[in-house]
């Protein structure tokens, strides 16, 4: 790998967001991290990625969002000929079951709920970035 | 049966007969010497008379004798007044006519058959008549009479001895001198005495053996001189020896002839027995015996003898028969009493009935029947020698009293139904029949009772079954119509006919439903009928009918048939469903726009429901998300700029940290809650030890570092539930335990899982603070808490949580405890 490939974060909290973009920072973590604010913006990385902008390593996505949600931003991605095997984990508030499954039936690569309690959160946040840039292997 | 001794009496026979004997006996030896005594008067009776007679004749011939010799002394005194000595002397040659004349009619006044003078020498010189001429007997006799100077009698002898018919008798008298000095001749007086003897012949009365005898001793011989009864040629002829005594033959003769005179029993000369009575004929040396057959003389007495004999025998012989006849017909009883026994012993075993016989006094038992076992439980070695009070068989001890009593007035009772307690204590019904029967002279009392209990209950049943229909007959609000099957005639209708029909209960019997037009379609009764004829049924079949009047209703019919007294009838139950169907149609109508309503009130309520759903998500999203933000901020204040704060303000930031979290787990705990609510429960087959193990786990660092102690005994191996509510059930019940042993010196906690068969009750002890009971309903209720939160942080939510999981799964969950004892929370699930 020539290049350090990027993490996309798809949330509509800005708070959320701010803490998460802190944790990986205080993690020195040397992907750079995209954002995208809500779905539509999220969507519009793809034709980036189809004229060849590096693609991410991993895409942190939220279910509830304004406009377009998590889970149609997911079945695009994972319906895409080419852009379905960037890992997916759904990042998000929601356990609700049935969220899960769907995410799972629509080709998420993992789910996992967000804490309250900001100690959790950075928890949540190095065990990520430890598995998904340090571990795991994806194509290119 | 060891009554069979009581039933039979004197068996044994021989005393009787031996009575019988003896009594025979009795009256012979009475008979006999009764007999002897008759037979020796008798005797004596014969021989009084025998010598009656005898002495009688002996005095008749004494006095012919006498006669005789006074005739001849006559004559021999008119020879000899000297004339017969002139005679001699003169040398007559011609006995002086006088004397011839007065010879001749002596010969023929007397009876004389002829006279002889003989002279000294013995020469006879004169006869008379026409008997003359002497035998040499004769002249020796007319010697002695010279040479005694003695009237002299000859023998008697027959005139011709060839033919023994006359008696002869000559008399020699001697013809004295003038002077008397001495007999100078013999006048010789011969008489044929046939008439005397012949007179001696016939017995004075009529006798068959009785005659006189007439004996002299010649020599040594005994000669018989007349003319003997039983041997017509004796007189003069028949002589014997004289030997031998009183019992040999002739006996009677040779006594008398040795001098024994009087009576004798002796032999005769036939040798037969005879009675006889002898005695001398005086101026004779004859004897006369009087005799008679000993058997004529006893002959009376020998007749009744016979008679008493034959009688006595007779009488004996029908004694005796009577006797056999007697036994007979005894021993035919006997046996007929055998067998009647016999068939009254199969009788009384075999019988299905109880049968007794009871003492009459105290009612003990004496014998009792199979049936008496089988009706009481009483075996009969359990009943005998005891009575129906001693074993408490009647209910009402008054009954048996009664029953008593009228035996004991001579009365029979039948048909006593009595409440019978058996052995093993339960009540029996009997009918009872006693009678009163001697045996051995002793009053028993025969009883026959009949286990009725099951009749009593059939026939309790068919009177309320009974009471039962005619009560549903009338009371039915339906209507009941009963019609001969036949003719369709109403037998019988109910108020719920006249109701239906509009016709009264007096129009429609005797009437059937065509003439009273009830059916509008006629030709579906006569169907109806031809179905219920084949044995079928029709159960509610809508008709239309007819009312009086004219209306027409549904009617809803079912028909059966019945059979009462031989006879088929019709049994038609009717329903008004008039009413009802029009109610049908409108409801049915109704029910159309109900159903749409629903349908749409159900989209309204599921849309109401997304609308919830999603509202909850945005609770959980929108509330996490600030919270986050709340929680993260100040924990980066407190991070990067707690120098610029003082005490103070880092403890205010701690407690915004601490209450961002405790509203993060309440909308956990919230978002758990609603779940289970609308979650579907997916109920399968978990394994409890498997499930807690895991729970454990997750809580398995905070175990160790508090040094719980926890110990598990799961009994049950299967529960079926939805596995995420039983876990969240048991998570919270774990959490809890953990929670509120949190200040306890050695905190325990005890998980079970109890296997009820049924169900499984899971348990989860803990020796925390506990809590009053008062609470226990309101600690599953949610947001209820029993501490403040600084000692025990909490949602209030968790055993809502627990009690709505439970519920939704079918199961429950209760608690126990006491404040400061800990608690037990239980969980009970379908196994």
């Amino acid at each position: 790998m020539t290049t350090t490939r990027p993490i996309l974060l798809v949330d509509d909290n800005p708070m959320d967001v701010d803490l998460t973009l802190r944790a990986f920072k205080q993690r020195k973590l040397p992907n750079p991290i995209e954002v995208a604010r809500d779905g539509e913006e999220a969507l519009a990385w793809i034709p980036r990625w189809e004229a060849g902008e590096p693609r991410p390593v991993v895409i942190l996505l939220d279910i509830n969002m304004p406009k377009i949600g998590g889970l149609e931003v997911l079945r695009q991605l994972k319906s895409h000929g080419t852009l379905r095997t960037i890992p997916v984990v759904m990042l998000t508030t929601s356990a609700v079951g049935e969220d899960v499954e769907a995410a799972y039936a629509l080709g998420a690569n993992s789910y996992v709920v967000k804490p309250v309690d900001f100690d959790s959160f950075m928890d949540l946040i190095m065990q990520i970035e430890l598995y998904w840039t340090g571990l795991n292997q994806v194509p290119d | 049966m060891d009554s069979e001794r009581k039933f039979e009496a004197g068996k044994s026979i021989f005393p009787a007969l031996a009575v019988f004997l003896l009594l025979v006996l009795v009256a012979g030896a009475g008979g006999w010497v009764l007999f002897d005594h008759y037979e020796q008067q008798a005797k004596a009776d014969a021989t009084r008379e025998l010598a009656g007679t005898g002495k009688l004749r002996a005095s008749q011939l004494s006095a012919f004798l006498k006669e005789r010799q006074g005739d001849a002394r006559v004559a021999s005194d008119l020879l000899g007044a000297g004339l017969a000595q002139a005679w001699w002397q003169g040398g007559d040659k011609e006995l002086p006519a006088t004397v011839r004349r007065t010879l001749n009619s002596m010969l023929a006044a007397y009876g004389y058959t002829g006279a002889m003078i003989l002279d000294a020498r013995g020469v006879i010189r004169f006869s008379a008549g026409r008997s003359v001429g002497l035998s040499a007997t004769g002249k020796s006799l007319a010697l002695r009479a010279l040479g005694k100077a003695s009237l002299v009698f000859s023998e008697i002898y027959f005139a011709d001895p060839a033919a023994p018919q006359e008696f002869m008798l000559d008399t020699f008298a001697p013809v004295m001198s003038t002077d008397g000095a001495k007999a100078v001749g013999v006048l010789v007086l011969r008489g044929n005495w046939d008439y005397l003897f012949s007179a001696f012949q016939p017995w004075p009365e009529h006798s068959r053996s009785a005659e006189f005898l007439l004996v002299r001793k010649e020599g040594a011989d005994v000669l018989f001189l007349n003319r003997l009864r039983h041997q017509k040629q004796a007189a003069d002829r028949l002589r014997m020896p004289l030997t031998g005594d009183a019992h040999s033959p002739m006996g009677p003769a040779i006594r008398a002839l040795q001098g024994h005179y009087g009576a004798i029993e002796s032999v005769d000369y036939r040798g037969k027995p005879v009675l006889a009575y002898s005695l001398p004929v005086p101026d004779t040396d004859w004897s006369m015996v009087v005799k008679e057959d000993v058997a004529e003389a006893l002959e009376g007495i020998r007749r009744i003898q016979t008679a008493a004999i034959f009688g006595f025998l007779v009488v004996a012989a029908l004694a005796f028969a009577l006797w056999w006849w007697w036994l007979r017909s005894r021993r035919n009883a006997q046996q007929a009493l055998r067998e009647s026994r016999e068939r009254f012993e199969k009788a009384f075993q075999a019988s299905p009935d109880s049968i007794t016989l009871v003492t009459l006094d105290h009612g003990t038992f004496v014998e009792v029947n199979s049936g008496f076992e089988r009706f009481t439980g009483y075996s009969p070695a359990e009943a005998m020698g005891r009575n129906a009070r001693d074993l408490d068989l009647w209910t009402d001890p008054a009954q048996r009293e009664y029953l008593f009593a009228e035996l004991r007035a001579g009365r029979t009772v039948s048909r006593l139904d009595a409440r019978i307690r058996r052995k093993d204590g339960e009540i029996r019904v009997g009918q009872r029949f006693a009678t009163r029967v001697e045996i051995g002279g002793v009053p028993h009392v025969l009883s026959i009772m009949r286990d009725i209990t099951d009749q009593k209950k059939a026939e309790a049943t068919l009177r309320a079954s009974e009471e039962k229909f005619s009560k549903a007959f009338h009371a039915s609000p339906d209507s009941i119509a009963l019609s001969k099957l036949k003719t369709g005639e109403f037998m019988e209708v109910n108020e719920g006919f006249e109701k239906i029909s509009g016709y009264s209960r007096d129009e429609a019997i005797g009437r059937t439903a065509m003439e009273l037009g009830l059916w509008t379609q006629p030709e579906q009764r006569a169907a109806l009928t031809t179905r219920l004829a084949s044995g079928g049924a029709v159960r509610n079949l809508e008709t239309m009918l007819r009312r009086k009047g004219g209306a027409e209703r549904v009617v809803q019919i079912s028909l059966d048939t019945i059979d009462l007294a031989g006879e088929k009838y019709m049994l038609t139950i009717g329903r008004d469903v008039t009413e009802r169907r029009y109610a049908e149609e409108a409801l049915k109508e109704l029910n159309a726009g109900l159903e749409q309503r629903v349908q749409e009130r159900t989209a309204k309520l599921e849309a109401a429901n997304k609308e919830l759903e999603t509202f909850t998500y945005s609770v959980a999203h929108d509330l996490k998300g600030p919270l986050r933000g709340i929680d993260g901020y100040s924990r980066l204040l407190l991070a990067g700029y707690s120098d610029k704060l003082d005490d103070e303000g880092r403890q205010f930031l701690r407690n915004v940290r601490q209450a961002a979290q405790h509203m993060g787990e309440l909308i956990n705990d919230l978002l758990t809650y609603s779940r289970l609510e609308r979650r579907d429960m997916q109920t399968g087959k978990v394994n409890p030890q498997e499930l807690i193990e895991a729970l454990l786990a997750e809580r398995a660092d905070e175990i160790e570092a508090r040094g719980v102690a926890v110990t598990m005994a799961v009994s049950c191996t299967s529960a079926t539930a939805d596995r995420e509510g039983l876990a969240t059930a048991l998570r919270n019940l774990l959490g809890n335990a953990l929670k509120f042993t949190g200040n306890v010196p050695q905190p325990t906690i005890e998980i079970g899982g109890r296997d009820t068969g049924a169900t499984c009750i899971f348990s989860v002890r803990d020796n925390g603070i506990g809590f009053d009971m008062k609470f226990h309903d309101r600690i599953f209720d949610i947001f209820q808490r029993l501490h403040r939160s600084e000692d025990y942080p909490g949602t209030g939510v968790g055993l809502a949580i627990v009690k709505k999981a439970m519920e939704r799964m079918g199961g429950r969950a209760w608690a126990e405890s006491e404040p400061g004892k800990g608690a037990t929370f239980y969980l009970e699930i379908p196994e």
